[in-house]
């Protein structure tokens, strides 16, 4: 099945550095860093001769934290060289929603837009290290849905340090308050070399039967608002999925550009360092594997709610079988339920084992 | 150097672990050139890695030196080292049987331990002269004038003019030669006689087969003669014959009375040349062994398999190795239905097997899966068969059971006297009989308990080392059978027996030490997908129970470009993982489950 490739652009610039991101990214001004990257990445775009991508991402770190002309030509630049049809989706942190940054969004044609919103709450807010309060949330999406798109996703994570299910309950509150057609939803992972992995021990984490009870709390109230799950994390109404990350479950090729960032193509998976000078200097991406397979693509495809094929199952029958309380049978296609999502690890271990 | 047998002295060093038996053997070899600036590293006696690890030595090695003294002869000096662990003390008083002589070194810090005095025992019931030798004297925590204080009194021997030294930095090491030179007799055999020349250790070499470590009392060896194994009766033609270098082998025509060398004979099974035996001539045999042979027989077993069962021939290969090394492990094959394929092995003691599975796990890279030690239990049937049992699986029906008795230990907890309390409290709660007590200084204790080796081998050890904080140490022999109320007990996963976690325990502990197991159990295995009931029973009768509840989260919420990869990675390596645990039906055991069952007293 030749799929349609998405583009995937790494901005790694963000304004500050939260407790529990460890993605690639600088923060502070970093001015000619910035403008260095930006040269560099519409060089990279203009250099491409023949590939053809239909979805374009922009994440990060922060692209808002770009100049705005800066992140304008990127867009321009990838769309034309690219031949970019379909979504073009970018994440921004509320805080840097205004109205310029909107209409500058809107000229280039964005037409969807991840919010990184994280939790309302003002004290979790803080322990994340995320910078504003709700208002800034309501407001930013006030302005993208009148000036950009109503096509607005918003990031929640779950399973915060103090985090009870009423705190939860207020959060899914807010978000619905919101009234926008898809969500993410994490749970909290504790990364090396994050803020939160050196406070581990002092701070008060949920415990993985509280997580779980959070998750499928999370699920059944985005079900009652029409807020489907199509994805361990993701949940959207009808035809509001995003066909970009869509992709990478159905397990197709995707470009990238930017430090840190992977890619696959032709089969194989590649990544640049997570080094802006290494970029800069045109460092060659590093070869990390083959990409494709039978056991990488169960693995991705039992994410979604789609599920596989009872062919894709047949393999797997008796096994399936052994742990039917996990799965699910829908439209003649076997898929995991949210208490097979939960433990989709050891599920697909097991399968695969 | 021509034969002399008034200048050979053969000697040993005894001592408690880490008071510096090692250190002072390395400087005794450097003073004495016995090997070269450029080979020297610490602890040249020990060879194998687990030795220097643990600072002690597992297998008893010899080596010629010499030196001359200041009376201007040259002296051909033996030092046999021995092993220091309680588990080896028959390979000790062999070694010791083959000296004249014997360093009892004592940590000036420490002063007497479990070990000095055992050591010390054994070189008296062999006749020895001990020179007592003070250690680590360049420490400020020295007290050498308490530690002499203490050889006189506890032991009994002079130690005013006990060369003081420090081992590590060299100091006085010349004055612990002079002693050997001064002190210990010449050894007094018969060149004449026919001969007789005692087995202290043996190795095996790939090359050359076995090599027998031997010290001649009377007579004389030679290559090609024809030899004899007294105990064994097994007879050879000798290859080669030489002395013992510090890191290789001289090759000589003829070892005689008093002196300590090898022989090799293209000897293939390491069984036929035991320790302790008696070597003679085929056609001029002795009339008599040497005394102090026994058959050494292990008195600890356990189940041993591989974590992968594709590691099995790797395994029994291993095992082959180890024992041409190692006359006293034991092993024959068994089956559990839990574990699959492995091994029956039997071990002197608890160190001797931890160290062998140590062995096996590291310089082999096999993991392992060990079952809960057992010890030999004798059963009395009700048809008056007489059975006895080292595996629990093996445990006949309650029913048909007449009587059961258990091996008893005499140990001795040598301890400073404030935790003679809680030292008791231990002993009681693990059915120790008091015997005795005695005050060897105003700092130390002599406790003497009856306890069962049972009680022993289920992690005394440990918990002697926490309840003291380190200041006890401990020593024990086989002191019999007594009758005794054991049960079985089984430990049930998801209602089915797992025979490989099996014990037998006294019917007065059976319920606490059940509940412990089951709560330990449920602590260690880890949470499967489905809840999973932990029982332990007697026989059909449940008498603990606890359940592992279902796990609810094992999620990589968040999988997009590029956390593919680390996701394929995760599942990778938890595949890896489900290979080093043990699959019952749909639960998997890691060995720490199998591990915790022996840890049953700290904490909960």
């Amino acid at each position: 099945m030749m799929m349609n490739r998405g583009l995937y652009i790494h901005v790694p610039f963000c304004e500050s550095k939260c407790s529990y991101c460890n993605f690639y990214s600088l923060y502070g001004e970093q001015k000619k860093q910035k403008s260095e990257f930006t040269k560099k990445i519409i060089s990279d775009l203009q250099s491409n001769k023949n590939k053809v991508a239909k979805t374009l991402y922009i994440g990060g770190g922060s692209p808002g934290s770009l100049p705005y002309k800066d992140l304008q030509n990127i867009i321009k630049t990838a769309t034309e060289s690219y031949k970019i049809s379909g979504e073009k989706t970018i994440e921004l942190n509320p805080v840097e929603v205004n109205e310029n940054l909107s209409k500058a969004l809107k000229q280039v044609d964005i037409n969807r837009i991840s919010l990184g919103v994280q939790t309302f709450n003002p004290e979790f807010r803080t322990v994340l290290g995320r910078k504003g309060d709700s208002t800034y949330i309501f407001n930013a999406v006030s302005i993208l849905k009148k000036i950009v798109t109503k096509n607005i996703s918003a990031d929640l994570i779950i399973g915060l340090p103090n985090q009870t299910l009423a705190d939860l309950q207020a959060d899914l509150n807010m978000m619905k308050a919101l009234d926008i057609p898809h969500i993410s939803v994490y749970i909290l992972k504790i990364e090396p070399k994050t803020a939160f992995y050196k406070m581990r021990k002092t701070l008060n984490f949920p415990n993985d039967d509280e997580i779980a009870d959070m998750y499928l709390k999370t699920v059944s109230f985005f079900d009652k608002i029409n807020l489907k799950q199509y994805e361990i994390a993701n949940f959207a109404k009808n035809g509001y999925e995003s066909k970009h990350n869509l992709n990478y479950w159905l397990g197709g090729e995707y470009y990238a550009l930017g430090p840190s960032a992977h890619f696959y193509v032709n089969g194989k998976r590649y990544f640049y360092s997570d080094n802006l000078k290494d970029y800069l200097d045109d460092k060659p991406p590093i070869f990390d594997c083959d990409g494709g397979g039978e056991e990488e693509k169960l693995m991705l495809n039992l994410r979604l709610k789609r599920g596989i094929s009872l062919n894709q199952a047949e393999k797997y029958k008796e096994k399936i079988d052994d742990m039917r309380e996990f799965f699910e049978i829908r439209n003649n296609r076997v898929c995991l339920n949210s208490k097979g999502f939960l433990i989709s690890n050891s599920i697909i271990s097991e399968l695969l084992s | 150097m021509g034969y002399n047998a008034d200048k050979i002295r053969n000697f040993s060093i005894i001592a408690h672990i880490d008071h510096g038996k090692s250190t002072l053997a390395d400087r005794l070899l450097e003073k004495t050139d016995s090997v070269a600036q450029r080979d020297m590293r610490e602890q040249l006696l020990d060879n194998m890695d687990l030795e220097k690890e643990r600072g002690i030595t597992i297998k008893a090695r010899a080596v010629k030196l010499n030196y001359k003294a200041k009376d201007g002869e040259n002296y051909e000096m033996n030092l046999i080292d021995t092993p220091g662990h309680v588990d080896f003390n028959y390979e000790v008083s062999r070694s010791l049987a083959a000296c004249e002589g014997a360093l009892l070194v004592v940590d000036s810090t420490q002063g007497i331990q479990a070990q000095t005095l055992a050591n010390t025992y054994l070189a008296l019931e062999n006749d020895l002269e001990i020179i007592p030798v003070i250690n680590k004297i360049d420490l400020p925590s020295a007290r050498t004038e308490d530690t002499i204080e203490e050889i006189e009194n506890v032991i009994g021997i002079e130690a005013t003019d006990a060369p003081l030294i420090s081992a590590k930095t060299g100091k006085n090491i010349e004055d612990v030669l002079e002693a050997v030179v001064n002190k210990i007799p010449s050894p007094s055999g018969v060149l004449k006689a026919p001969l007789k020349a005692l087995v202290f250790d043996s190795m095996y070499d790939p090359y050359k087969g076995v090599i027998v470590y031997v010290r001649v009392r009377d007579g004389e060896i030679k290559k090609n003669d024809r030899i004899k194994f007294m105990a064994t009766g097994a007879e050879f033609d000798i290859v080669e014959i030489g002395y013992l270098q510090a890191n290789s082998l001289e090759k000589t025509d003829s070892l005689k009375a008093g002196e300590v060398g090898y022989l090799t004979a293209s000897i293939k099974n390491i069984e036929s040349t035991r320790v302790g035996d008696t070597i003679t001539l085929a056609n001029n045999p002795a009339k008599e062994p040497l005394p102090g042979y026994k058959e050494v027989n292990p008195a600890v077993f356990c189940g041993v398999y591989p974590s992968d069962g594709e590691d099995y021939e790797d395994l029994k290969e291993t095992l082959e190795k180890l024992k041409l090394n190692d006359a006293s492990l034991f092993y024959e094959p068994e089956t559990s239905k839990a574990l699959g394929f492995g091994f029956r092995c039997g071990f002197l003691g608890l160190l001797h097997l931890e160290i062998t599975k140590e062995r096996i796990d590291r310089e082999y890279d096999i993991g392992l899966i060990t079952t809960v030690p057992s010890v030999i239990y004798k059963i009395e049937l009700t048809n008056g068969e007489l059975l006895n049992i080292d595996n629990p699986c093996d445990w006949p029906d309650t029913s048909v059971i007449k009587r059961t008795q258990e091996p008893i230990s005499d140990i001795h907890i040598y301890t400073p006297p404030e935790y003679i309390g809680t030292v008791m409290g231990l002993c009681q709660d693990r059915r120790g009989e008091y015997i005795g007590m005695t005050y060897l200084t105003k700092e130390r204790v002599d406790i003497n308990y009856k306890m069962p080796l049972n009680e022993i081998i289920f992690d005394f050890f440990d918990a002697l080392k926490s309840a003291t904080r380190g200041y006890a140490s401990f020593d024990y022999e086989n002191a019999g059978y007594r009758e005794s109320k054991l049960v079985k007990l089984d430990v049930l996963l998801n209602s089915e027996v797992i025979d490989a976690l099996s014990f037998v325990a006294h019917e007065s502990k059976a319920q606490t030490i059940a509940r412990k197991t089951a709560i330990k159990l449920k602590k260690h295995i880890p949470r499967q997908m489905f809840e999973v009931p932990v029982q332990v029973a007697i026989g059909s009768k449940i008498i603990a129970r606890e359940t592992v509840k279902a796990m609810r989260k094992d999620v990589l919420s968040k999988c997009y470009g590029g956390d593919i990869t680390r996701k394929r990675k995760l599942l990778e390596k938890q595949k890896e993982g489900k290979k080093r645990m043990k699959k019952f039906g749909n639960i998997e055991i890691p060995q720490e489950a199998f591990l915790s069952i022996l840890k049953l007293d700290d904490d909960e």
